[in-house]
Formats: C-alpha cells, structure tokens, sequence
C-alpha cells in the first residue's frame, strides 16, 4: 500500500508569508546573484560547505536535479520587488513520511531579519497538511547557533547531539552535529497555541 | 556559585546584546517573548558567555540556551 506521500506527482510548492514568496528554483533563477552565496564563505562555513565556484550553466543544472517529488528547492524571494534572498533544500522519504530541512539565507542584508521564523512555519503546514509529511528534521551543526536558535525559537525538539558526525572542511577536525525534530502533532499543538 | 536570585548578571549581559535597557528585561524573558532577541542577538549572546566563562560552552549548554533564567544557570554552573 502506498503512503500518502509516496503517492503524489510531482507539484512545484508556491507560499506566500507576509513579506516573502516561496517557490521551486527553476533553472532560469541561477543568477550572478545565486552564484555569490557559493562563492561566500561567510554563507558556505556555518554549512560546513566548501566555497565553489560554479557558472550558471552548472548551477541552472543543479536546480534542475530536484525533482518537486522527494527534492525540493525552494527559493526565498520578497514579494515586494521579487528579490532572491535564500533557499530551502528538502528532501523527503515517502515510507517514513519524513522530511530533513535546511536553509540558506544567502543575502547578508536579511541575517538577523527572522526570514526564517517568517517562511519555515509556512513550509512546515505544507509539508504536514498536503504532502503527507509526519516528522521533519534538521541537522545543524552544534556550533551553527543562528540555525540552533530558529529551531529552539520554533518549539523544534532537541533530539540528539551526534558526537564528530562530520569532519570540518576547513581544519580536518571532527565536529558536533545536533538533530532537531518536529513531530506533525506537536507542530499542530503549537500552531493552535499562536 | 549558586544562581543569583535577582538575575542580575544575565540581564546585564543580555540588555548588551540586545541593545536595551537593564530594566526592560523582564525575569521571564526568552526567546519567545522578547522582540529584539533574533539569530545574530543569540550569536553576540553565546560569545559574550564564552568570553565571560573564558571557555567554549558545549552543544549541550548551546542547546540549552533559550531565556534569561537559561543564562543565569549558565553562568553559575561556568562559574562553579
């Protein structure tokens, strides 16, 4: 029998919170603009990613290598003016109908402004309420605390500190990894509290 | 080191971050409740701990970081 996820077709997501819109990158959004965040060590460090620098060509390929049906990439833009200010990378497990989130504000401008306390709510309803989604997690690294904030700030709960889950990129070090989780029931709990 | 019972040391340090006024800091403030508390407060917020502490605070400790009474306990236990 299939879940309710793993038995949908391919749909682009399309939000709109008060100041921002979210939707599916298409490749037509690899902008000079995309491209600085990869080439930013300031966006690409709390990630643990390595700075790359890619053509548009490549990265209007990377965009199209998320299928809207278990891969997401979901562009941040303002409503006002249509600026692109960052993304979401989800992926889904139709069996488990869970769902691992992370997010990229790429435009410094925005750090600090609660994009992600704005959009993520958004996406949290979509993904339990039309995609058949019952758990989504995150991964932070224990020492992003811009992203370890906007879990706690959200009710997500700590699941675990993975000791040395990954090796820096940088130092060769091993680094803290901490699993946060939002449970379907709690997120409706939560929400009918606000 | 035992908690102070006035919270004085935690408002102090979290009235720096956040750019106000002692006062205004309320004993149940948290995340939640006060509007000027966002992501690059709570980054100024963990640094200024570890420099106060002299040392990196753990995962556990990050983790556990979310309201003024969180940083008070922080602060005694680091001080312990």
């Amino acid at each position: 029998m299939m879940s309710a996820a793993s038995s949908q077709r391919a749909q682009p997501v399309r939000l709109t919170t008060p100041r921002f819109l979210l939707r599916n990158l298409l490749p037509e959004d690899a902008s000079d603009r995309y491209l600085s965040w990869a080439s930013d060590s300031d966006v690409m460090a709390p990630l643990n990613a390595p700075v790359v620098h890619m053509t548009r060509q490549q990265l209007a390929g990377y965009i199209s290598s998320f299928d809207a049906v278990t891969r997401f990439l979901i562009g941040i833009f303002l409503r006002d003016g249509n600026r692109h200010i960052g993304f979401y990378m989800i992926e889904t497990d139709p069996i488990h109908c869970l769902a691992s989130f992370s997010v990229v504000i790429g435009d410094k401008e925005f750090w600090g402004k609660k994009v992600v306390m704005e959009t993520r709510p958004a996406l949290l309803d979509h993904f339990f309420e039309h995609r058949g989604i019952e758990k989504i997690f995150g991964l932070p690294l224990a020492r992003n605390i811009p992203a370890i904030f906007n879990y706690k700030a959200e009710g997500w709960q700590l699941e675990g500190i993975l000791k040395g889950h990954r090796r820096s990129i940088t130092g060769g070090n091993r680094l803290d990894q901490m699993q946060f989780a939002m449970l379907k029931d709690e997120w409706r709990a939560r929400r009918k509290q606000t | 080191m035992t908690p102070a019972e006035d919270l004085s040391n935690a408002r102090e340090i979290l009235a720096g971050v956040l750019d106000l006024s002692a006062d205004t800091i309320g004993d149940d403030s948290s995340i939640g409740n006060v509007e000027e508390w966002d992501s690059l407060a709570h980054v100024r917020l963990l640094f200024e701990i570890e420099r106060r502490l002299k040392r990196e605070l753990s995962p556990v400790e990050i983790a556990s970081i979310a309201s003024l009474a969180d940083i008070d306990r922080i602060l005694a236990l680091g001080a312990a």
